[in-house]
């Protein structure tokens, strides 16, 4: 599904990804964990195509396309999804609206037939019930005072609605507390099927805890250093990040998935 | 090609109109002030950011919209008109087409309370005379002098004593025509003591063309009056310049509500004067400019007696070359203490070829008040664009739904519903994506 190649990215002239190599297969849930400042979120956000992040180098094949090629709004509908780190406030565009222009916009390049208005607030409530936000929420602008949670829980919601190919969580299980970090991974596993599949990106085991996932990658100083299974995020659990950084085999040799 | 400007400086006594006798006296004073007067130039201060003289001469059709005005017959032009108006909307609705008063478009049966200056009887003439030209103006009076000179006829409303008016008055100036000519709008709207009305005026003019609209408002607001004033210019094809005077006596509010389309050129300028003490004015407005479009607003709260309060915000879009003009005045004179005026103008520039001029004015003569005032441009939020963007809404969508959001609480301020969803539609649809050639940055 998704193919990055050698991909190198910076920021105003920083190299942040230095040869950065992953490849995600249908249905697969990946987790990428690492240290501050390793290039988790440079990643996300390049996939996703947000302006200033530059890819220098390298290639991202998401099924047939060369997603660096296509503007924000085409690889969204290509089902490429971003979870926000920081979900942006928009006050005076109502979430309802918002919900439904992007569903529209989406619905119209897939070739869906358009929701009538009832069917698409008994879909909204219902994905609001899901993870757990009052359907009262759809009213309010946009993030537009909610709490760091609600805005997490409101980035699942919108996953849910849109039901993209491939999700990318960046760090959205940080700054939770319990009960919405199993809200966050109730919505993530509702969404689990063999044709869709996962990036999460965190810096904490506890995520994975309840969304299990099939690979896990390290990821330093731009590169993926190590990957293995779910027993690796146990392993950086106890032993932290230092131990890799240290060794010098695995960032001379990335492991491919 | 037409020139607006002649008809506006090449008058003289010999047009003075005699129709209405009883109006010869407002008319001689306003010629008399006139002969002192010119034409504001960029030189006079309150008009220096506009290019008053360009703006007035060569206005001319383009081919298209002169094609576009030959083909259409006049059903064609009084379905036009009539579409433009809201509709089921229950409400003393009173039409004027090209400043004429058209009865049929209007909805006359129970409402005692409008008149046309030239159906008045003698007591409502004398009320007329005793208040027209009497309201504060702090602007260059050039163009309101112009009007009162040429004054023939007006549209009156009187809210008794403790009347509440059960719907709110919505007064229609559509505009249309192939002539170039100047129309003089006049309004006396008079709240008497303990009175409560809603008036919504909606200026509208569905095809292009030459005309001016030169209006004069004046609205009295006396002892614990209450008046919500909503007026929304979509009349985005005409020259419109605007006098608009407000009379405050005590404890009465005065409300208003301004949505504005920036034309070839469009000035209000307001002049509220809080006179009686705990008086209360709050003033909401947004307006958008686009293509080569010019808007200038002017507003002065003159607090003169004490424990008054206004509240000002303005929200201003400003799009490919259009330019915007907000003057925003707050003057508080010696016996008005305990004055709480606050004054917000913010604007959003949509392209890099747009430009606003914002500028707040405080004239402070007593020591115990508490005033602020602020200004803001920016541009759309790049960090919001970009969240539209990632879940498939295009750029160009974006960037409308971020604009109307900037507009949102004006809109969201206007208190009748049929008004409120009429405007957010009309909005709505002015932003929208096909009203580009293409994307711009």
């Amino acid at each position: 599904m998704l193919k990055v190649t050698n991909l190198k990215a910076k920021i105003d002239d920083k190299e942040i990804l230095k040869g950065l190599n992953i490849e995600v297969k249908a249905g697969e849930v990946h987790a990428i964990m690492g240290p501050n400042g390793s290039g988790k979120s440079t990643l996300s956000n390049v996939l996703a195509g947000r302006d200033n992040y530059e890819a220098t180098d390298g290639t991202v094949m998401f099924e047939d396309k060369d997603l660096l090629t296509l503007v924000p709004e085409d690889r969204a509908r290509e089902g490429i999804f971003l979870a926000f780190q920081y979900p942006v406030e928009i006050p005076g565009v109502s979430n309802l609206e918002f919900l439904k222009t992007s569903l529209e916009c989406l619905y119209t390049h897939q070739n869906r037939p358009l929701l009538s208005a009832v069917e698409f607030m008994k879909l909204a409530r219902e994905k609001c019930r899901l993870v757990d936000l009052d359907t009262d929420f759809l009213k309010r602008g946009v993030n537009e005072g909610f709490s760091g949670g609600e805005k997490k829980r409101n980035e699942i919601m919108q996953m849910l609605m849109l039901e993209p190919k491939l999700c990318l969580l960046d760090e959205t299980d940080s700054g939770l507390d319990i009960d919405a970090l199993k809200v966050v991974a109730d919505g993530i596993n509702e969404l689990r099927s063999p044709d869709r599949s996962f990036i999460l990106i965190t810096h904490y085991q506890r995520l994975l805890d309840y969304v299990q996932p099939d690979f896990v990658h390290v990821l330093a100083d731009g590169k993926i250093v190590k990957s293995g299974g779910s027993e690796l995020a146990l392993e950086l659990e106890a032993k932290g990040y230092s131990w890799l950084e240290s060794g010098s085999e695995q960032s001379a040799n990335p492991l491919k998935v | 090609m037409t020139n607006l400007q002649p008809v506006i400086t090449d008058f003289d006594n010999t047009q003075l109109s005699q129709k209405n006798p009883w109006l010869q006296g407002i008319r001689d004073a306003a010629s008399e002030r006139l002969k002192m007067l010119q034409l504001p130039t960029q030189k006079t201060e309150d008009w220096k950011y506009l290019k008053l003289e360009k703006l007035l001469a060569d206005d001319q059709l383009d081919a298209q919209s002169m094609q576009l005005l030959d083909s259409k017959s006049a059903d064609d032009i009084g379905e036009l008109l009539t579409q433009s108006l809201i509709s089921d909307f229950d409400a003393y609705r009173l039409v004027f087409v090209n400043g004429v008063f058209v009865s049929e478009l209007s909805h006359l049966e129970r409402n005692p309370y409008s008149i046309l200056f030239s159906e008045a009887n003698t007591a409502q003439q004398q009320l007329i005379v005793d208040h027209l030209d009497t309201s504060h103006n702090y602007y260059h009076d050039y163009f309101s002098s112009l009007n009162s000179a040429q004054l023939e006829d007006g549209l009156l409303i009187h809210i008794p004593m403790h009347c509440e008016v059960d719907k709110p008055f919505y007064i229609v100036n559509l505009t249309q025509g192939e002539q170039p000519e100047t129309n003089m709008m006049r309004l006396l709207i008079i709240a008497e003591t303990g009175s409560k009305a809603t008036i919504i005026e909606h200026e509208d003019a569905p095809l292009k063309h030459t005309s001016m609209v030169n209006t004069v408002i004046e609205c009295f607001v006396h002892d614990s009056a209450h008046i919500t004033h909503s007026r929304l210019q979509f009349d985005e094809n005409i020259t419109s310049i605007c006098s608009h005077r407000v009379e405050q006596s005590c404890h009465s509010t005065y409300q208003q509500h301004q949505i504005s389309l920036a034309s070839k050129l469009k000035r209000n300028d307001l002049t509220v004067s809080l006179r009686g003490e705990y008086a209360n004015t709050d003033i909401r407005g947004s307006f958008y400019g686009r293509h080569q479009q010019t808007i200038d607003n002017h507003t002065c709260m003159q607090h003169i007696a004490a424990n008054c309060s206004s509240n000002e915000v303005f929200r201003g879009l400003v799009d490919d070359q259009a330019n915007a003009v907000f003057n925003g005045r707050i003057h508080i004179h010696p016996d008005a203490q305990k004055t709480l005026a606050e004054l917000s103008n913010k604007n959003l520039l949509l392209s890099g070829s747009a430009t606003i001029n914002t500028k707040p004015e405080l004239e402070i003569y007593a020591d115990d008040v508490r005033c602020s005032h602020g200004a803001t441009v920016g541009q759309i939020d790049s960090e919001a664009l970009f969240y539209l963007q990632s879940r498939g809404i295009p750029r160009v969508e974006a960037k409308r739904l971020l604009s109307l959001a900037f507009i949102a609480e004006i809109v969201e301020q206007l208190t009748d519903n049929n008004v409120r969803e009429f405007v957010a539609q009309r909005s709505s649809s002015l932003l929208s994506p096909l009203h580009h050639e293409g994307e711009k940055q």
